[in-house]
């Protein structure tokens, strides 16, 4: 196609709004796909970065820092308490006489343990352990504890402190929540996006190729060899996809390239049929004639005479494949037959989060279907609109 | 009038099918692995394992064991399934009946559904209800099965908990068949799931009835029947629904073993003990026996389908006639 005839191709296409507004969604998924890493806000297979206090959380939670541990010794002399090493914002002041204040004044302790006190000091409201020398406060008033005794505090003793600080939250939001791992979902989703348009768009390419090239190959030939292919066609056609997937899949076993395989051997045969058919009726025309009278070889002609004239078409029917081949793909991973549990695709997703929403925690399986659909209907409709423009009949 | 020996020519086809299907099937599964490595115990000696062998008839050759599989198969013997130790046939055909009246309601409720509204849709392309019509059937063809189960069942099931969610309810038996339903609790189980099982099948005819429709209504006959003054009622089913029928009938009768088959996600979805559940499960477990006999009923009665519709497609339209007999064998 040449430049102007492009422009007027481009010109019809944007006179349908629907149309174009597919063709930008695609695109968006496209552009989600090949950047996933560089845009998604976390890295979804990084586990040394997931943690299980942000497991489940809700659409708009913050990241939780996960508490952590202070232990510290103490050292009281002349009644004056001094930390050994670094206090970390634990401090230990006189309240009294016979009081002793421990803790982080700023608050935000969990629980604060005091250990191995002398005899006849107790803690204020803690509980003591039943065996050692052990006071429990836990969510301590003020984030203070107060070490007490009946008589005046002995002027010189040695404590230990075990301080648990609470989660607090960051600035990061998990937008879509998170699932049982604490992984952020909008970042599954986007690397979720990446796998299904990987291997649609894959599935649905290597399926072109072979398709085509055997439709051709029948169209080209004839006789036996055109009788074989297209029986062939005819027991594929006679089965749905989901069956053959999943037979593929029974013996085959899971993963990636074996979803990939299921998914061709589904969808040579729409190739074989529609190409075939084109190039029997192209085979008929003057240009082929002329081509023969020059003596090329049948593989140019058929390559590129023939193929070019048949191409929109292929087109039309290679935009629709990539829909189907991510929806067949997602439905083999929800049967928990797809793609293996270390490369998650969106069916995979959906799968995962099917367990909760009997629990409410509907945003694991709601959000990668709504992505799904929107993908779907977006690429059936691009594949519509261009089969509209590839019709004569509806032109003028 | 169908020719007889397009009948003959075409079931001929279907035999070679049905036994190049089963090759395809002796090799893919020999290819897995050899199943005595699974059977026997981990402290059996060398003995027991040749005799394991020989009792199984794996030391034939392998043309033998394929002609022994295809007797046994012909006989419905299919072994005995590894989870259940019971034979594959009896586990079957308990499961059967559930699958098949799922199937059936869904099948009844594609139909009645799909045909009136793209009819509708057909006739008053521009209307506010036809675009809604459109729009249903757009998402209906793109939504993928499980998801819109999921979604019925936190619609129906949790939201507003009015209906029952898993299994199929209380059955009773009447003139010896015994299904759900006949019981007002199996049609509340069945309702849902069937509505999801259908719902892809039902867009993809209202959108076929509706390209048929407003391509006949273009036509002379019915503009003639029109100006002739025929109620517009009459026109529509006498004239359109008829013809657009001729196409309807093969897209019907495909879909029909559809149905059948994408059970397998709806069953899994809702929980429903029919055998596309089973089969997944099989196949999450390896339980081969069982793998082999459902795929190979399926695949047989898909073969049977395809028989079936171009028999009656052709009893139906005759210019199928020519076309089906230029294709030829």
């Amino acid at each position: 196609m040449n430049r102007s005839g492009f422009a007027e191709f481009a010109r019809r296409f944007a006179e349908s709004p629907v149309g174009v507004v597919s063709l930008l969604v695609t695109l968006f998924f496209i552009f989600c796909a090949l950047f996933a890493p560089w845009i998604s806000p976390t890295d979804p297979y990084d586990l040394s970065k997931l943690q299980l206090a942000d497991a489940l959380k809700p659409v708009g939670a913050h990241k939780m820092v996960p508490g952590e541990e202070i232990r510290l010794d103490f050292a009281v002399a002349n009644g004056v308490a001094a930390a050994q090493g670094d206090a970390k914002g634990i401090a230990a002041d006189s309240c009294g006489d016979n009081c002793l204040s421990v803790g982080m004044k700023s608050g935000g302790l969990a629980s604060l343990q005091i250990r191995n006190l002398p005899k006849g000091v107790t803690v204020e409201g803690a509980t003591k352990h039943p065996i050692q020398p052990w006071w429990t406060v836990a969510n301590p008033r003020d984030g203070v504890v107060r070490i007490t005794s009946a008589d005046a505090l002995p002027k010189d003793f040695k404590f230990s402190v075990v301080a648990k600080t609470t989660d607090h939250p960051t600035d990061f939001v998990f937008r879509l929540g998170t699932d049982a791992f604490g992984r952020d979902m909008l970042s599954a989703i986007l690397y979720g996006i990446r796998i299904s348009v990987f291997v649609g768009i894959v599935a649905a390419g290597a399926a072109l190729v072979i398709g085509t090239g055997l439709g051709l190959l029948a169209a080209w030939r004839g006789g036996v060899t055109d009788a074989v292919i297209m029986r062939a066609v005819d027991f594929m056609l006679g089965f749905p996809s989901i069956l053959v997937g999943l037979a593929i899949l029974a013996v085959l076993g899971s993963g990636v390239s074996k979803v990939v395989l299921a998914i061709v051997i589904v969808q040579w045969s729409y190739y074989a049929r529609t190409s075939r058919s084109l190039a029997m009726s192209e085979l008929g025309k003057e240009y082929v004639e002329a081509a023969r009278c020059l003596r090329l070889p049948a593989s140019r002609i058929m390559i590129r005479h023939v193929l070019p004239n048949c191409l929109p078409q292929i087109i039309v029917l290679f935009t629709l494949n990539i829909a189907a081949a991510i929806a067949l793909e997602s439905s083999l991973s929800f049967l928990g037959v797809g793609l293996p549990l270390t490369q998650p695709s969106l069916g995979m997703l959906i799968a995962n989060g099917y367990q909760y929403i009997f629990s409410q925690q509907y945003w694991l399986s709601l959000y990668p279907g709504i992505v799904l659909l929107v993908m779907i209907v977006a690429m059936n409709l691009l594949g519509d609109r261009l089969r509209d423009l590839n019709n004569p009949r509806l032109n003028n | 009038m169908i020719s007889f020996s397009f009948v003959l020519r075409r079931l001929f086809q279907s035999l070679v099918v049905v036994l190049l299907l089963s090759l395809v099937l002796f090799v893919g599964i020999w290819l897995i692995g050899n199943p005595v490595d699974v059977m026997i115990s981990s402290e059996a000696t060398e003995a027991d394992r040749l005799a394991a062998i020989h009792s199984l008839g794996l030391d034939k050759p392998l043309w033998e064991q394929y002609l022994i599989f295809l007797g046994n198969a012909a006989h419905g013997d299919w072994g005995a399934s590894f989870v259940y130790k019971v034979p594959v046939t009896e586990i079957l055909m308990q499961r059967l009946p559930a699958s098949l009246e799922l199937a059936a309601v869904a099948f009844v409720l594609a139909i009645v559904i799909s045909i009136p509204a793209g009819l509708y849709a057909g006739l008053r392309p521009n209307s506010p209800v036809a675009r809604f019509i459109m729009t249903f059937s757009l998402i209906g063809v793109s939504i993928p099965t499980f998801w819109q189960g999921m979604l019925l069942i936190v619609a129906f099931g949790i939201a507003i908990p009015l209906l029952p969610v898993g299994d199929r309810g209380q059955v009773a038996t009447h003139l010896g068949i015994t299904t759900s339903l006949f019981t007002v609790d199996g049609w509340r189980h069945v309702i849902m799931p069937a509505f999801s099982l259908c719902l892809l099948k039902m867009s993809l005819l209202m959108r076929v009835t509706r390209a048929a429709t407003v391509e006949i209504s273009k036509l002379d006959y019915v503009k003639f029947a029109y100006a002739k003054g025929v109620r517009t009622w009459k026109v529509v089913i006498g004239h359109i629904l008829r013809n657009a029928l001729v196409p309807l009938v093969t897209v019907i009768g495909i879909e029909m073993g559809n149905l059948l088959a994408y059970g397998v996600i709806t069953e899994t979805v809702v929980s429903w003990p029919g055998l596309g559940q089973l089969l997944i499960n099989s196949i999450k477990v390896l339980d081969r026996p069982m793998i082999v006999a459902q795929l190979t009923y399926t695949a047989l009665l898909f073969i049977f389908i395809n028989f079936v519709v171009d028999i009656l497609h052709m009893t139906i339209d005759p210019r199928m006639k020519a076309v089906m007999g230029r294709r030829g064998a």
